[in-house]
């Protein structure tokens, strides 16, 4: 903001570092409210990018779907210390069946997964992609990086993130005077508003959803007081998650075989114990052993990630008493499910996603903003900083590119043959792949061109999906209609209005009026302006 | 339906916020609003937020219930702003 | 250190952007620096005073230390001499440490 250096006035201090905090790592910000706000759609999104799973059908109980599902593990894995069963949910509508194996398979995975069809109970094989959870595991765990690294890369943005919001309210001269002007049309004003309404408006959601992103790793990222106290030996973290996790101690097995109960006879239990609660899970650890036990969770309807699940003896089918969580657990388990949004309904689900690309618009504005201000505080016939020709270039690759990559992703998974060899990772390629081609196009053209361009494609790519899934797919709109697939229905609808809208920005962005001056492009100060009248609507 | 409620509450609330507001009554309002009215409808709105915090905790429990609230909040809150933006540029243009 | 302090001109010299390296240095490690041993001192008396166990102290003084860490970074960037301002941010990071140590040896 200033280059007059640190004079310890409070507001210009807090407006710099509002400014270099936001701006320094944006990439990686938009990145992360983008693939993450697919989180809150991870599992619908999952159901479009496997046309081959079927249409859910709720007509058995879950003892019945339990019973099927343990029995298929049994058959399957019969040596195995762990069986998981997913219970189909509103959400995930096949059975998800996972066993701990003793020995790595032939594969060499200490375990075993598959879906079954709730239906027949005979698994559901579905084509190798990455779906909605690869796109939304980018937002911690990012991509081509070790996780080790990533969480730590994601860590600092996210400390960067926090240090721009706290500083952008510190440093808001008008935050109830403005609180809902949104002017359009109106040049470098009218960004200003879309960046203090986009912020302002979801100031809970930012506040919350950056916090508890610390809170995800909270000793990973911070581990000082837990080695200056406890020491760093692993046994003080053992102690410190027994704290944190309490009823998921583990419990030895004791080398000897018993008769256990069947899992329908703990079904029945459970759901006396939880007469209101549908069950999301039930596992069995050490089956066939006298020390096996049973595990079942409800969905959660309160905050908290997992709810405390209820343990049951397997062979004589006692509940294992499990320890109350402490205050602090609570606390932390409470942000983190904020952060995921678990007990959301369908409803709130939608306010979160929205939310979430809010946050993306938040930091697009500040981009736009930075270097609109730029320009206007150019001297006329002053020569352009590489600087900021670099930055305006790069916002388009940013902010046009990401969601260009998105849809990519999602085409790719319709097009690519599905017999390809690591399908799953070749979508993830055309995401990146597209998205540097976006910025390569933006450096290469004239820049106003270059937003013309992207924009339609976007638009394109979007409004276009309902049609690739119905060639290409039998789930196309008609049928999901007459199959009342309504998940797969709204995605397509929900590309198409994205679609309309990116068509609308596209109309909005003006024509390039003139050839370019050779080498340097200049930037039409009303692409900016009418682009930001777009922005909001 | 406390879903329904609470949203609404929020939204009734965030309409009398903005008409409290000289430059965003100016928008919808022909006469301007007196100093006493506006008075009266921040008390209003701020009696329709906690009225609104109250039924999601109510309805919720305190936890999601003031997670549904905050949302609520939000989405009123962006509702009433994209409505007055789109006054605004019927109004100027 | 403070010689960018007096300059008012708008160029960004290298002793400039050293500057705001070093401050930006300094927010950052030694704002957790500072965060780790406060937090880990108020730990400690939170734990031997019987407020809470050692795993619940450690637990919630992290969860608190990130906000304080946000409050030291702006501070970092907010108070006009740099100099001044390491001493205390690596003053008083030391004083806790050496005061945890002395009680937690008790």
């Amino acid at each position: 903001m200033t280059s007059q250096g640190f004079q310890g006035a409070f507001r210009q201090s807090m407006a710099w570092l509002h400014t270099w905090s936001g701006l320094v790592l944006s990439l990686l910000l938009y990145f992360i409210f983008i693939t993450g706000s697919f989180g809150y759609f991870n599992l619908e999104v999952d159901h479009w990018m496997e046309p081959e799973r079927p249409v859910p059908s709720d007509d058995r109980s879950s003892a019945e779907l339990a019973t099927v599902a343990m029995a298929y593990l049994q058959r399957e894995y019969p040596d195995a210390a762990r069986y998981f069963v997913g219970l189909p949910t509103e959400r995930q509508t096949l059975l998800r069946v996972f066993a701990n194996l003793k020995e790595p398979g032939p594969d060499g995975k200490a375990f075993a997964d598959a879906y079954l069809d709730p239906a027949t109970g005979n698994p559901v094989t579905v084509r190798d992609t990455g779906g909605g959870d690869a796109l939304y595991e980018m937002h911690y765990s990012l991509h081509y990086m070790p996780y080790e690294v990533a969480i730590y890369v994601v860590g600092v943005g996210t400390l960067f993130m926090l240090l721009a919001l706290v500083t952008g309210i510190v440093t808001h001269k008008k935050i109830f005077v403005d609180f809902f002007t949104l002017r359009f049309g109106k040049g470098q004003r009218s960004w200003l508003d879309a960046h203090n309404v986009s912020s302002v408006l979801a100031l809970p959601f930012m506040l919350m959803i950056t916090y508890s992103g610390l809170v995800f790793y909270t000793f990973e990222y911070s581990p000082g007081v837990l080695f200056l106290n406890m020491g760093i030996d692993e046994q003080a973290q053992d102690e410190l998650y027994a704290h944190i996790y309490p009823g998921f101690e583990d419990i030895d097995a004791v080398g000897e075989s018993a008769e256990l109960l069947p899992v329908a006879n703990i079904i029945e239990r459970a759901q006396q114990q939880w007469p209101n609660q549908p069950l999301r899970y039930v596992d069995l650890t050490h089956p066939g052993d006298k020390a096996a036990h049973y595990g079942v969770g409800a969905i959660t309807t309160d905050l908290s990630r997992g709810g405390t699940p209820l343990r049951f003896d397997a062979v004589t089918g006692a509940a294992i008493p499990v320890a109350a969580t402490p205050a602090d657990a609570i606390f932390s388990d409470g942000i983190l499910a904020m952060h995921e949004g678990r007990f959301a309904d369908i409803r709130l689900r939608w306010l979160y996603f929205l939310s979430g690309l809010l946050g993306a618009a938040m930091v697009a504005t500040g981009l736009v903003l930075w270097a609109k201000k730029r320009r206007t505080q150019l001297k006329k016939n002053a020569p352009v900083p590489r600087s900021l020709v670099f930055i305006e270039r790069t916002n388009l690759g940013i902010i046009v590119g990401l969601p260009l990559g998105v849809a990519a992703y999602f085409w790719a998974n319709r097009l690519l043959p599905l017999g390809l060899e690591n399908r799953a990772e070749w979508e993830m390629h055309c995401l990146f792949l597209v998205w540097a081609a976006s910025f390569a196009h933006s450096g290469a053209r004239e820049l106003s061109r270059a937003w013309r361009e992207q924009v339609a494609l976007l638009a394109a790519l979007f409004a276009l999906v309902p049609l690739l899934n119905a060639l290409t797919t039998d789930t196309g709109m008609l049928n999901a209609v007459l199959a009342g697939d309504w998940v797969r229905l709204v995605f397509d609808l929900t590309c198409l209005v994205f679609g309309i809208c990116s068509a609308l920005v596209w109309r909005r962005l003006p024509v390039p009026v003139s050839a370019p001056v050779a080498g340097e492009a200049p930037v039409d100060q009303a692409i900016l302006a009418r682009a930001a009248g777009s922005a909001g609507g | 339906m406390s879903f329904a409620l609470g949203l609404g509450a929020c939204f009734v609330a965030m309409v009398l916020l903005a008409l409290a507001q000289k430059k965003q009554a100016a928008l919808v309002l022909a006469a301007p609003v007196s100093r006493s009215a506006q008075l009266a409808a921040r008390a209003a709105a701020a009696l329709l937020i906690v009225a609104s915090l109250w039924s999601g905790v109510d309805g919720y429990g305190a936890g999601v219930g003031s997670v549904l609230f905050c949302a609520w909040l939000c989405a009123a809150a962006w509702i009433v702003a994209l409505f007055l933006s789109w006054r605004r540029s019927r109004g100027t243009r | 250190m403070q010689r960018t302090r007096k300059s008012t001109k708008p160029t960004l010299t290298a002793a400039y952007r050293w500057h705001v390296a070093a401050r930006g240095l300094l927010a950052f490690f030694g704002g957790f620096a500072l965060v780790s041993a406060v937090g880990a001192l108020l730990a400690t008396l939170f734990e031997r005073s019987g407020l809470m166990p050692q795993a619940q102290a450690v637990h919630v003084m992290t969860l608190v230390g990130y906000l304080g860490w946000c409050g030291v970074a702006m501070w970092v960037f907010w108070h006009p001499r740099l100099g001044r301002l390491t001493g205390i941010v690596v003053g008083s990071t030391a004083i806790c440490l050496m005061t945890n140590v002395g009680l937690r040896a008790l």
